[in-house]
């Protein structure tokens, strides 16, 4: 019988090879940390390797072996089985009470034995009730399936006890069995460890509802295990305590073949090419030297070993002389079961089946082993062996060849002496590959076994090995120092290979989303199954959410938590607090309260490849770790209890913000983050009213202060999620707090681009502002609604919210948000054309500011006087401005300056017809507003570069240009910029040659550009949808657009536009014969021109003055003369248009003439890379 | 209904040039077209009348009996010909210390055949000039120091 071992901890009884105590949890027999081998209870030393096991042996060496504890408080995903004994009133009637009780007593243990031969623990009896868990306090990564293994066990095991009570009193008992998995609290609760949850009752809700004899599941248990076990489903039961029936299947049996990845889609090998090369080389190794080798497979869960093996045997299967195959598997439920593997070998090789009756499986070995032997010439050793080999497959031979030797290292000797002679047979018969998987569970036995087998058989053989890296924490020297031995160490897959893995497992990520391929792959850091599992939940689930852990992995992590010394794990959890990355500073406290040697802990896990030191650190003489995959670091925090969460990320937060100093703007961000978790944890967690109230406190202030700063750097995206995650800290805020983190929120969706949501979350300031009668709030809340609506395109809207501010100001005394007022409408009115409130607006704005001494101000009203001065003529005045305001917008900030630039750059384009100018100050303006998130400006910016690049026949920079601003415009929803992109995509249809979609496009961004109120966009439009109809030919609706573009420009005053559109208007008329119309415009054309020094307008004058010339040779000289102005200004594409209009007008009178001309400019617009309009050119003189 | 609408930097505070606009009886040192005024009251206000001698679209001598429409301080006059629908319309507003002008020359015909034939010589070429021509000889105005120190001035420069 076995013996019993008494707790440390509770004192309680529990069986000498518990690991854990069946009363409190507590653990009994901890690991050896050095060779990974359990030692008896109260063991000071590995008998072993003889390393210290406690601090009592070896107080410096405390780090991994504390005095046993308690297992924490977790939270755990954990399977929790029930089974329930009925039937015994018939029992009682026959038997003594006495009797009866001892009976189910017996049964209810022999059951519980079934429990913890599948790794489950029971957790209580009660009255003819059983509970049994699996997962908690140790999980494997098979829990499930553990479970519902030991349930059909039982039911197995329940028949075998009534026969025996049936045949001794005349009754029997049935079994309901309930099982269900989810998460649980696992802890201690009084002075016992135990489980609770949801999932806990609906197990127990189960095993009521079963029917009797049986298995009944709930779903998430029915998932994890279907590919093992075969079910039936049941029709969903009503349990007590559920308002909705519950899914439950009932458990049938073992399936034979588990169907493993059945239906999925299979995994293809990618990034171990050179492995796969490696071990098919070896295989030919062993079979030119006719001898054995050792290949051991080493690497993390999933990393790909399996896969690996797989496309050997593919390999081998296809090649032309295959070798023998045979395969064996250590179980992960191994205690007990020993040499596993070798028995699976046998049965495979000897064809015996589970079905086989004892005696028929016996003989297929005698038969198949006395053969081997006799192709070896020891016939005569062939039952002898067989019968050795019966023990792993647990048979027994007839009791004349039972083996007589009691002592067990002979026995052993024997047995693999047999072995060895029984695999060299096979060898020699035709090169043996034996591949052996997962031998980090073998028994310490099967691990000799093969270790054997590679010294001592004579014949080809592989022997290939595939196992974890917990292995070399039980056998550190496997493999080692031999020559015939090969270690292949399975890395995770690069960057590059995984998405090239999950791409190739999910082909329509492509409509689902192009960012789920690179969030899985970073999630799964490399590991193909994990990889391959998030795929098909995300399959499955039909969702693109790729944070969500799948279950396999979420156990198969956890199962490696759980395998680390209990310290070990505790600070990983205490760790995963912090982050991906944490200091080792921040864990002091863990330490102190564990007392754990901290340095050594931390060595232990970076050499148990869970950590890795990071090559610098956030905080300065910190020392920085990281966790080596993202996925233990989540599983490490999900175990944790939402209060210790709660606390801990308090403890990080106050230790960043201590070892930051003052320098803990830089980490305010951090400090937020865990602030707010931890506040969301103790709401969650039920923390008392007052303490949850301050830790909101708190959390509120570090959010604003990381949202401030964020915004200070114009990480717009950052800072609205900051002041977000303040906002929704709780629902009880103070309102004054909430407008004012609104108003700042509202600040950066606006510079995000999202203007919807920044005049949604203004409104609601300007309700409580409203409700405080705080007029200056009121007016700068208008002022910025009026901005948001203005770069949506709603002008009146926003016109009518500025002038609300203003009238709220007005009569008061001076105040910042009063200019801001005014220069915001000075602004608006200034693009709408309307240059005498333009004026007047920031006349207003430009006093205040001087008497408020506001650069920013002041910058923008000078601005504006720039612009509106530009337009009518008055150059001097408006540079003077101009540059006045970007002097100031430097020392304001940096989002002035982009205006400021702005504005200078499209003076210098416009009226100066300085581009080179102007493409400095947009291209600085571009640079500021990409660095500040400027989107709105970069629109435009884009696109003013884009003009640029269409004066000098920059296709590229145009094509570029309208790319960045449509794309830009479209994505954010700035409608008002559309006309942006517009006028680039008509240009570019224009060069092509495509007249219609050209003039499609100047039209929509002439509406849009009246629409929002962006009179220069207008009349740019329409000044390009003329050239368009002028180069199509219907030269009579050229000249109404050019009638509609002086509108825009005498609404506008838009005098130096004027000089261009009137001398277009003379060279659509001259081309239309209307030649004493044409000279009229052109005589206003150029006395208007003469009065500006506009070298624009000296240009287009010359050309209009050429195409009304009275002789040839007159329009010669001054279309010469145009062309050289043009050229001049960097314009080659309207020097080469002068030879085309020169071309038409002479085409009546003097054909070759035009003709020579026409094929001029035709050349010249091949050479500028506009073959549509060298066509068009040639066409008059083609055929 | 021909209209046009032109503006300009005056180099002069708004004060003297809403000064001198206001002052029919001083029209002729900065409208080259304007020859006399006769009726003017001292002070101009909404409901003011008073008749000019000019010369016309057509280049010849024309009376125009024009009336104050609107009068906003400092900011704002219009005027129309009673006879033929034509208008003149200032705005002003102060600009840096100069005054940011804008003219609009338009013509709304009187109903009947007489005024739509009196409108009809108003046309846009006509306007536009004219417009010109009366802020480019306003500009000169000040320029030459007509706006201040004038007999008959009635805010003197401080």
């Amino acid at each position: 019988m076995e013996g019993l071992t008494a707790c440390p901890n509770c004192a309680a009884d529990n069986p000498e090879r518990a690991r854990f105590c069946m009363s409190c949890g507590a653990e009994l027999s901890p690991g050896c940390p050095q060779c990974g081998a359990e030692n008896p209870v109260g063991a000071k030393f590995c008998m072993e390797c003889g390393s210290a096991l406690s601090a009592e042996a070896a107080p410096a060496a405390a780090g991994s072996a504390a005095p046993a504890k308690a297992p924490p408080e977790e939270r755990r995903q954990a399977t929790i089985l029930f089974a329930d004994l009925s039937g015994y009133t018939a029992a009682a009637e026959r038997m003594d009470p006495e009797a009866v009780k001892a009976l189910v007593d017996r049964t209810l243990r022999v059951l519980g034995g079934e429990i913890e031969r599948f790794g489950g623990s029971i957790d209580k009896f009660i009255g003819d009730n059983v509970m049994g868990v699996f997962g908690a306090p140790v999980s494997h990564e098979d829990d499930p399936e553990r479970a519902v293994r030991a349930g059909l066990a039982m039911q197995e095991a329940m028949e075998d006890a009534n026969r025996q009570s049936r045949e001794k009193f005349g009754v029997g008992f049935s079994l309901r069995v309930g099982i269900n998995s989810g998460e649980v609290m696992a802890g201690a609760v009084g002075d016992r460890y135990t489980v609770m949850g949801d999932a806990v009752n609906v197990a127990a809700r189960l095993q009521a509802a079963g029917r009797p004899d049986t298995v009944t599941v709930g779903e998430s248990t029915y998932g994890a295990s279907r590919e093992a076990i075969a079910f039936e489903r049941l029709e969903p039961l009503r349990l007590k305590g559920k308002e909705e029936p519950v899914p439950a299947w009932e458990a049938n049996g073992v399936l034979a073949e588990p169907r493993r990845g059945a239906g999925r889609a299979q995994t293809p090998l990618i990034g171990r090419e050179k492995e796969a090369g490696l071990l098919m080389s070896l295989v030919e190794r062993v079979e030119r030297e006719e001898r054995p080798h050792l290949v051991t497979v080493i690497g993390q869960a999933g990393v790909g070993k399996s896969r690996l093996l797989r496309e050997l045997m593919t390999n081998l299967s296809e090649s032309d002389d295959p070798p023998t195959i045979r395969r064996g598997q250590c179980p992960p439920y191994g205690a007990g079961i020993a040499y596993w593997a070798l028995a699976e070998v046998l049965n495979d090789e000897f064809e015996i089946r589970d079905t086989d009756a004892p005696e028929a499986a016996w003989e297929k070995l005698r038969a198949g082993v006395t053969e081997l032997m006799r192709e070896l010439g020891d016939e005569a050793s062939g039952e002898r062996n067989a019968a050795l080999l019966a023990i792993p497959l647990g048979l027994e031979p007839p009791e004349e060849l039972q083996p007589s030797e009691d002592d067990p290292q002979r026995m052993r000797e024997a047995l693999f002496s047999a072995a060895r002679a029984a695999v060299e047979a096979i060898a020699r018969r035709r090169p043996l590959v034996l591949a052996i998987d997962d031998i980090h569970w073998a028994d310490e036995g099967m691990l000799d076994l093969i270790d054997h087998l590679t010294r001592w058989v004579r014949s080809p053989l592989l022997l290939v090995c595939l196992t974890r890296d917990e292995l070399l924490e039980r056998r550190p020297g496997w493999g080692g120092g031999r020559r015939n031995a090969t270690t292949i160490s399975l890395e995770p897959l690069t960057a590059t290979e995984t998405r090239e893995l999950v791409a190739a497992l999910m082909p329509s990520s492509g409509e689902n989303g192009g960012d789920v391929v690179p969030q899985v792959a970073e999630r799964s850091g490399g590991n193909p199954l994990f990889a391959e599992e998030m795929v098909n939940r995300l399959l499955e689930e039909e969702t693109v959410e790729a944070e969500a852990l799948p279950r396999t992995v979420q156990s198969l992590l956890a199962a490696r938590l759980d395998s680390l010394d209990r310290l070990e794990r505790r600070l990983l959890q205490s760790a995963s607090v912090v982050g991906q990355t944490f200091w080792e500073g921040a864990l002091t406290t863990t330490a102190a309260e564990e007392g754990l040697d901290l340095g050594r802990t931390l060595s232990n896990l970076e050499e148990k490849d869970l950590l890795v030191p990071s090559a610098g650190s956030r905080l300065a003489g910190e020392r920085e770790y990281a966790f080596k995959h993202v996925l233990i670091r989540d599983v490490a925090y999900s175990m944790l209890p939402k209060s210790v969460r709660c606390r801990k990320h308090v403890e990080v937060a106050e230790f960043i913000r201590e070892r930051a100093g003052e320098r803990s703007d830089g980490v305010i961000g951090l400090i937020a983050e865990h602030f707010a978790r931890a506040a969301a944890l103790g709401s969650e967690a039920g923390l008392e009213r007052d303490a949850l109230a301050e830790l909101q406190t708190r959390a509120l202030e570090s959010l604003e202060a990381a949202g401030d700063a964020a915004a200070a750097l114009y990480s717009n995206a950052e800072a609205f999620d900051r002041y977000t995650a303040a906002l929704e800290i709780s629902e009880s805020l103070d309102p004054g707090m909430v407008a004012r983190i609104g108003e700042k929120q509202g600040d950066v969706a606006l510079r995000m681009g999202r203007v919807d949501a920044a005049v949604a979350v203004w409104e609601r300031c300007l309700d409580h502002h409203r409700a405080q009668e705080d007029l200056a709030r009121v007016a700068d809340l208008h002022r910025k609604i009026g901005a948001a609506l203005w770069h949506k395109g709603e002008r009146r809207a926003s016109i009518d919210n500025y002038q609300r501010g203003i009238d709220l100001l007005k009569d008061g005394p001076p105040c910042i948000e009063l200019v801001r007022l005014y220069e915001e409408a000075a602004s608006l009115y200034m693009h709408t054309g309307d240059n005498m409130l333009a004026i007047y607006a920031s006349e207003k704005a430009l006093r205040l500011a001087e008497r408020l001494d506001e650069a920013r101000a002041a910058s923008r009203a000078h601005g504006i006087f720039g612009r509106v001065f530009g337009r009518i003529g008055d150059s001097e005045k408006a540079r003077e401005n101009l540059e006045r305001s970007v002097a100031l917008a430097r020392d304001s900030d940096r989002s002035e300056a982009v205006r400021a630039l702005l504005t200078l750059g499209y003076h210098l384009e416009v009226s100066e017809a300085d581009y080179e100018g102007a493409a400095t100050a947009y291209r600085e303006a571009l640079e500021i507003a990409q660095e500040v998130g400027d989107l709105p400006s970069q629109v435009e910016l884009h696109a003013s570069l884009g003009e640029l690049a269409v004066d000098a026949a920059d296709w590229e920079g145009v094509e570029r240009a309208a790319e960045a601003s449509g794309r830009l415009a479209e994505r954010e929803g700035l409608y008002g910029k559309l006309c942006f992109p517009d006028l680039m995509r008509g240009v570019l249809s224009w060069r092509a040659g495509d007249w219609e979609e050209a003039a499609t496009s100047f039209r929509r961004a002439h509406e849009l550009g009246e629409q929002v109120g962006r009179s220069e966009v207008a009349y740019n439009a329409l000044n390009w949808l003329a050239i368009t109809l002028r180069e199509s030919g219907d030269l009579s609706a050229a000249e109404t657009e050019l009638t509609r573009a002086l509108d825009i420009c005498e609404r506008a005053g838009l005098i130096a536009q004027s000089v261009e559109a009137i001398s277009a208007r003379a060279v659509v008329l001259a081309l239309a014969g209307r030649t004493e119309q044409a000279r009229a415009a052109a005589e206003e054309a150029e006395r208007l021109a003469g009065r500006l020094h506009y070298p624009v307008g000296e240009a287009a004058t010359a050309e209009a003055a050429g195409a009304c010339a009275d002789d040839p040779d007159g329009m010669g000289e001054k279309m010469d003369e145009a062309r050289r102005r043009w050229q001049e200004l960097g314009r080659p594409l309207d020097a080469t248009r002068c030879r085309v209009v020169q071309g038409r007008i002479l085409l009546a009178d003097d054909p070759d003439e035009a003709a020579r001309l026409l094929d001029e400019a035709a050349a010249e617009y091949e050479e500028l890379g506009a073959p549509a309009l060298a066509a068009r050119a040639r066409e008059p003189v083609a055929g | 209904m021909a209209s046009c609408r032109k503006q300009a930097l005056i180099e002069a505070p708004v004060e003297s040039v809403w000064e001198l606009l206001t002052d029919p009886v001083r029209g002729p040192e900065w409208d080259p077209d304007l020859l006399e005024v006769m009726g003017a009251p001292v002070e101009i206000r909404a409901g003011s009348t008073f008749e000019t001698t000019g010369r016309g679209p057509l280049g010849l001598k024309a009376t125009s009996a024009f009336k104050v429409e609107e009068l906003d301080d400092l900011h704002e006059i219009k005027m129309r010909c009673q006879k033929s629908g034509y208008y003149v319309h200032w705005l002003l507003t102060p600009a840096q210390g100069n005054t940011f002008t804008e003219l609009e020359l338009g013509v709304q015909p009187l109903p009947g055949i007489q005024g739509r034939a009196m409108g009809a010589v108003f046309t846009g070429g006509f306007l536009r000039r004219t417009a010109e021509n009366t802020l480019e000889a306003l500009e000169r105005a000040i320029g030459s120091g007509a706006l201040f120190g004038r007999p008959g001035s009635r805010n003197p420069p401080n």
